[in-house]
């Protein structure tokens, strides 16, 4: 979503990472990716499960992109470093939430596999609903 | 209890801050209208 930062902010909203492990390990992580928006690391994967998201298996997980020779390139050596934090959990599935200003839930993506990813062109159009 | 989705209260998580104080998911929200992006092992 890096790409696609100037368009969420245009909307007046924000994004945020909600990485697994500590806030030293998250900014790490992002800052490895790039990433310019706020990163926050959640040790205990709290937000994940009060979010509800799923837990995969092998089989959730083996169709991550990662895996893929282009997903590797991409990650760089970073992520792959990244990745074998110790309070990370392989098989945590990852997810997209939509919160208002009241704090209600507006547009919830609970991943199935890892590659499910939902488009950003569907992530903005759910945040346009939210701040019409 | 059903797991929460679209037009229910938000869980107000919270986790430490790179100084160890609470940090709640509710310090954005009330900002900004804010995309939560969930990530993967990597973090």
């Amino acid at each position: 979503m890096q790409r696609h930062l100037t368009e969420v902010e245009a909307r007046g909203a924000q994004l945020v990472a909600v990485a697994q492990g500590t806030a030293a390990e998250a900014d790490r992580f992002c800052h490895g990716l790039g990433v310019t928006y706020p990163c926050v690391g959640d040790r205990e994967r709290a937000s994940y499960g009060a979010f509800a998201l799923p837990r995969g298996g092998w089989k959730e997980i083996l169709v991550d992109p990662l895996f893929s020779r282009d997903g590797l390139k991409r990650l760089g050596g970073a992520s792959i470093r990244g990745s074998l934090a110790p309070h990370s959990d392989w098989f945590q599935l990852p997810g997209v939430a939509i919160v208002d200003r009241a704090g209600t839930v507006r547009w919830l993506h609970r991943s199935r596999h890892s590659a499910d990813i939902p488009p950003a062109a569907a992530v903005l159009a759910a945040l346009d609903a939210v701040v019409a | 209890m059903s797991a929460v989705g679209p037009g229910d209260a938000a869980p107000d998580a919270v986790f430490a801050d790179a100084a160890g104080r609470p940090r709640h998911l509710s310090d954005f929200w009330r900002a900004r209208p804010t995309v939560f992006l969930f990530l993967r092992h990597f973090g």
